[in-house]
């Protein structure tokens, strides 16, 4: 299973993070616990030059000891996927691969500067891509279908509001919420 | 209305980069102000923004309930935004996930396959145990939808279901198996994940599925599933041998044939995992396995040798892995994995360690640690730890099987107690200085020269701590002074060649290297110390005085000097442990004369040696139980009530109070009678008499108390008399003699260990034949060179001696041991299981119920029904009921606080549930006379704090939330909604309230727009979208209210609440 996502960038801060599995830390709230995780990651990662191995083992103490941080650096970027013993090692490489593809596609080659205005937008690739750990379409094809469709679908969901809006503003407040 | 988007958040954070929390604690604030908003585009792109600074870290729990609102928005956009927030913000403790129940289902429902997947996909991330426990039959389903997009969400979302509902796994995995066959194959790759998953968890569930992977082995061409199908059966091949053997060949020749790097690493590592099941019962190996085993070699020398480095990697962990059944193939390759030794990247020098200790032989022991130890010299931090831990480990591996010399790993035990900023390990390399100073007889002398040197150099505390290097010290101050006699052997070959010049260790004083110990051992400065250290260091050095006393030894009179001159330091030392051990040494030589008068000193050296020195041997821990119980001998029985009372009875010397002039006495009384010394040639018996000594101990020292003359017992040990001391039973001298006992001849055989099947006598190179006394060895009372044995008590070295002249019998611990002691042994542990397993299925306690315990085996039971989601009605209580504030349901209360607490919950969300109009297949329970509903947040042990009280204080059927707060919107509201419905209501004041408007207002959840003393108007929106406009005007007696709403349905309820408030 894959215990959660982090990309961070060169200078440690987090662009995009996703726990699968919840982390805790004692006296802590769940955020506080998250961010130390997030800070663990990035000491870690960015200390291994790029022609080190991308993985690193049993290194993030909330996530159990045998944790493994397969990692990527594109750029600016550090992608890094925490994943069990269940995941195949170079399966996960090639995953991240597809994930940043799929990135690249979607925002038209991709920049760290996508990431961080959009942040929302990357949560709903990694979406198809992962749900909940469980790796669910590799398919790059599939992954980009399923996510230009729900664009188009929130977007004609958008413009119709617009409109309504429009005219709740001139007429009445807040048209009731009938689906 | 000009909003922040999230776009001009990200902005003012980044232009704010100095302070951003002033600008973020603005921005959140900003975003409760629009969560209270009735337009729900405001409201999403809050909840959008709030998203954002959860991930940055910021803590939004306080918008749960909006983010549960903003999700059961009619608009895909909205929607999409609150899921992804709920994914996100949510967590176990998180209440509001309750109400998500209903919504999810009716999500379920949806037309869209991709509001449906935003719905699995939101489930799967905050899945509770009542969720699971609800939603299973939904979700089950959905596996059969008729878009693929759902099917393979829906499976995915099965297995986090059955982490939090264990229970669930057996009544669904029908429908998950079929799924394999999915004609999607993303779908039937989703669902080999999930069944990967749970085998990981239990794999004996699914060893009868076994053929239906193997076909999926042979026949897909989906290299993920094929990983996963490969990761699975790596999990079920312990547990099916036959399996292993089947798998060999399907599984050589995907690596032989696929050109996916990844699907031929994940073959061959199942491969490794197979290969140690592959023997046939008979003991003859499957006929193909030698070429496996060679297959994977060359294919695993290949990844090491690729340059790419994470193919590097993965070769050497699939070495590891092949070396645990087939060592001999990888050895082949040590020249090349020593080569990794030497790369950069700390991830693959440590598998590279980690492989190279595994190929440890007797030849290349020395060779490697050689190599090591240059790498030990150049590494740093974790890595440097892990080199050293290894160094030990491959030395000291099956009780030093591989170790041919020992002097050389003194020599480099020493090397690395000397390390700079390596003593994380310094406990570790002391207990092996000590413990191979005790069992390799030989080396002692070498031991105790380097143990001297060691002390004397004073660079070894130098950069790394006093604490640290503690325990280095005080193994070589145990070593040094317990052989202090083989400080004088003459050392034949000249010192260590390996030692480079600038780093050598301090030459040994070859003048009086005695003094020098006692000199080095009572040094002012080694009051720095940790206090442990310095006890060790006194005790030892009352050792090494021992020692002189008993040789015609020039040294002592100076050695009698020193410490004459030294001990007032410790005398006054701040550590009880120091000072109570400087006492005693002080006590002890002042009561024997002996204290700076060296002539008395030798005079009393019997009585020294009995104080410190004591023979012990080291006995197998399983020889007691081999030793027949005597007939007639019942150990339960109390031994005779006479014998104990006339002890008791006796006049008590303990009793009196005794100071250090009278103690003196005390000593002499025990230790006059020098002839009793020479008797039992300076031997006594610590535990005293026999008597006290367990069966055990008699048959260790059998021989010597049959030469013993039996002796006063009171003499010999004062502590006999007193009450407080505690030895073994009460039985006085004389009533059994150790001779009375019956004696078994012991055999060698019956008290080696089983296991003992390697020799345990090595060799030295340099001091011929060496004996490792291991913890198997016979006892001295049947073993023939008993004369030889001599073990003594390992734990002084960590200064825990209780006291001077009693030493703990404490054996050695060797790893063996332990491990054999572990636990009970994997088969029983099987059998637990299994019984376990069994038990669970019927009786076990539900909540508590791991995914690992479920049995698919068994079949379904009747009582095993898929939940059905019931609405959980509240109780009703009379409305007239004065004290509403009394539980509703008494027997709730009787069950345990948790229990009732947890169904309060469920009570509440249920009510919660319906409040938010989300549509349930039960009809809404008619409305409620609010005390009720409170009532069940009210009863003392539950705070209802944390949730929203208002929405539970509402009756049901009534639905509202804040509105406009600002006089003038409010007024354009008032003006451009024509057809307000209204009517009014007086209500009597009971002066149950000072503030009757505000218990107006939170009542209906209404936001208050304006206020004047006696009068107010008040705001709410329905969830409806409706809109309730109030005004309050009251006075001492009563309460008038004018209500308009937008339809008449909503004035009535709105009226209908209003009268039942008390004010």
């Amino acid at each position: 299973m894959i215990k959660g996502i982090i990309i961070v960038n060169n200078s440690g801060q987090a662009r995009i993070c996703k726990f699968f599995q919840q982390v805790h830390r004692e006296g802590y709230s769940p955020e506080e616990a998250q961010q130390s995780v997030v800070q663990q990651v990035y000491k870690q990662v960015s200390e291994r030059p790029d022609s080190f191995c991308n993985y690193l083992e049993g290194s993030i103490m909330q996530w159990g000891d045998a944790t493994k941080l397969i990692y990527r650096h594109y750029a600016t970027l550090y992608f890094v996927f925490a994943v069990d013993k269940l995941e195949s090692d170079l399966g996960i490489l090639d995953l991240i691969q597809v994930f940043v593809e799929a990135l690249d596609k979607c925002f038209e080659n991709v920049c760290e500067l996508d990431l961080i205005f959009h942040s929302d937008k990357v949560h709903y690739i990694l979406d198809e891509i992962v749900m909940a750990g469980m790796v669910l379409e590799t398919n790059i094809v599939t992954i980009l279908s399923g996510v230009n469709d729900q664009t188009k679908l929130h977007q004609k969901s958008t413009s119709k509001l617009n409109e309504a809006l429009g005219k709740a503003t001139s007429t009445k407040m807040g048209s009731p919420g009938v689906r | 209305m000009f909003e922040k988007s999230l776009q001009d958040l990200v902005k003012g954070i980044r232009a704010h980069k100095r302070d951003p929390a002033a600008f973020v604690s603005t921005a959140i604030a900003e975003c409760k102000k629009e969560l209270k908003n009735v337009d729900p585009f405001v409201k999403a792109q809050a909840v959008r923004k709030l998203t954002y600074l959860q991930m940055l870290g910021y803590d939004v729990s306080w918008a749960s309930f909006a983010i549960v609102e903003t999700m059961s928005q009619p608009r895909f956009a909205h929607k999409r935004i609150g899921y992804l927030a709920a994914c996100q913000c949510f967590c176990e403790t998180t209440d509001v996930v309750l109400l998500t129940t209903n919504l999810l289902k009716k999500e379920f429902q949806s037309t869209s396959q991709y509001e449906v997947g935003l719905a699995v996909n939101c489930l799967a991330n905050i899945v509770t145990r009542d969720l699971g426990r609800d939603l299973l039959q939904d979700c089950t389903l959905l596996m059969a939808h008729s878009k693929p997009y759902v099917r393979k969400k829906a499976t995915s979302a099965m297995f986090k279901l059955f982490v939090r509902y264990p229970q669930g796994l057996r009544l669904t995995f029908d429908k998950l198996k079929a799924r394999l066959d999915d004609a999607e194959p993303a779908v039937a790759s989703c669902a080999v994940n999930v069944v990967c998953e749970l085998a990981n968890k239990n794999p004996n569930n699914y060893l009868s599925m076994a053929p239906q992977f193997f076909r999926l082995l042979t026949t897909s061409s989906n290299n993920w599933m094929l990983i996963k199908v490969v990761k699975l059966m790596g999990a079920l091949v312990p547990r099916e041998p036959r399996l292993a053997r089947k798998l060999l060949e399907p599984l050589a020749t995907i690596v032989q044939n696929t050109a996916a790097k990844s699907l031929q690493y994940e073959c061959i590592h199942t491969l490794t995992l197979a290969l140690p099941y592959t023997k046939k019962a008979d003991g003859s190996d499957s006929r193909n396995a030698p070429g496996v085993v060679r297959l994977c070699a060359d294919h695993l020398r290949q990844f090491v040798d690729d340059p790419d480095q994470n193919l590097k990697y993965l070769g050497l962990v699939g070495f590891v892995e092949l070396m645990k059944s087939h060592p001999r193939a990888v050895v082949e390759h040590r020249e090349l994995v020593l080569l990794c030794l030497s790369d950069d990247d700390v991830t693959i020098r440590t598998r590279a360690l980690e492989l190279l200790t595994g190929m440890v032989t007797r030849k290349t022991l020395e060779d490697l640690v050689l190599k090591l130890l240059a790498h030990v010299r150049q590494a740093d931090g974790a890595y440097r730890d892990e080199l050293v831990s290894r160094i030990i480990l491959v030395c000291s591996r099956d009780k030093y099987a591989y170790l041919s010399d020992f002097v050389w790993y003194l020599n480099v035990l020493v090397q690395l107690a000397r390390l700079r900023g390596a003593q994380k390990h310094g406990a570790l390399l002391a207990s092996q200085l000590v413990d191979i100073t005790m069992r390799v007889r030989p080396v002692r002398a070498f031991a105790a020269r380097d143990a001297l040197r060691l002390l004397l150099d004073d660079k070894l505390e130098v950069g790394q701590g006093l604490a640290a290097v503690g325990d280095v010290l005080a193994a070589a101050a145990w070593i040094a002074g317990e052989f202090a006699s083989h400080l004088l052997e003459e050392e034949d070959e000249s010192d260590d060649e390996s030692d480079d010049e600038e780093d050598a260790l301090p030459a040994f004083p070859s003048e009086q290297p005695r003094v020098t110990l006692v000199d080095v051992l009572t040094r002012p400065g080694t009051t720095r110390l940790p206090a442990r250290v310095q006890a060790v260091y006194l005790q030892n050095t009352l050792k090494v005085i021992t020692v002189l006393s008993s040789e015609d030894s020039d040294e002592l009179s100076p050695a009698l000097q020193l410490l004459s001159e030294r001990l007032d330091v410790f005398l006054r030392s701040g550590h009880v442990e120091v000072q109570e051990r400087a006492t005693a040494l002080k006590s002890l030589l002042t009561t024997l004369g002996a204290w700076s008068n060296a002539q008395q000193c030798r005079n009393s050296s019997a009585a020294l040696r009995a104080t410190v020195s004591e023979r012990m041997v080291p006995v197998n821990p399983k020889a007691q139980a081999r030793v027949p119980k005597p007939q007639g001998l019942d150990l339960s029985k109390p031994f005779s009530e006479t014998t104990l009372t006339a002890f008791l009875e006796q006049p008590d010397p303990a009793t009196k109070p005794c100071s250090f002039g009278e103690a003196d006495e005390t000593f002499d009384a025990g230790f006059d009678d020098d002839d009793a010394f020479a008797e039992t040639g300076g031997f006594y018996d610590i535990k005293g008499s026999d008597d006290e000594s367990s069966e055990g101990e008699k048959k260790k020292k059998k021989k010597k108390d049959k030469k013993k003359k039996k002796k006063s017992s009171s003499r010999l040990n004062p502590d006999h008399e007193d009450p407080f001391y505690i030895g073994g039973g009460h039985v006085r001298p004389g009533d059994v003699s150790v001779d009375d006992v019956p004696v078994v001849r012991l055999s060698k055989k019956d008290l080696s260990s089983k296991k003992d099947k390697k020799s345990k006598k090595k060799k030295s190179r340099k001091v011929g034949r060496a004996d490792v006394y291991v913890e198997d060895s016979l006892p001295d009372g049947v073993s023939d060179d008993e004369g030889k044995r001599r073990v003594a008590a390992s734990s002084s070295v960590r200064g825990r001696c209780p006291g001077v002249g009693r030493r703990p019998r404490e054996r050695l611990d060797p790893p063996a041991r332990r491990r054999r002691d572990a636990g009970p042994s994997p088969r029983r542990k099987k059998k637990d299981k299994k019984k376990k397993l069994a038990a669970v299925a019927e009786d076990a306690d539900p909540d508590a119920l791991d995914l690992s315990q479920i049995d698919l085996t068994a079949p379904l039971r009747a009582d095993e029904v898929m939940p059905q989601r019931q609405h959980r009605v509240v109780e009703a209580a009379p409305r007239s009921e004065p004290d509403w504030a009394a539980p509703a349901k008494p027997k709730k209360k009787e069950k345990k606080e948790k229990k009732s607490k947890k169904s309060k919950k469920k009570e509440k969300a249920a009510s919660e549930e319906d409040l938010l109009g989300f549509g349930t297949s039960s009809p809404p329970p008619p409305p409620q006379p609010s005390g009720d509903v409170f009532d069940l947040l009210g009863t003392g042990d539950a705070p209802p704090a944390q949730a929203p009280p208002v929405d539970a204080l509402l009756g049901p059927s009534l639905d509202l939330s804040p509105g406009q707060t600002s006089p003038s919107d409010f007024a354009q509201l008032l003006a451009a909604t024509d057809g307000w419905c209204s009517s009014s209501v007086r209500v009597k004041r009971t002066g149950a309230s000072d503030d009757p408007i505000g218990a107006v207002a939170s009542k209906l959840r209404a936001s208050v727009v304006e206020r004047s003393a006696g009068a107010a108007s008040l705001h709410a929106v329905a969830g409806s979208g409706g809109h309730v406009a109030l005004l309050v005007k009251a006075n001492d007696k009563r309460l008038k209210v004018d209500v308009k709403a937008s339809d008449q349905g909503l004035v009535d309820t709105v009226v209908a609440e209003l009268k039942g408030l008390a004010v």
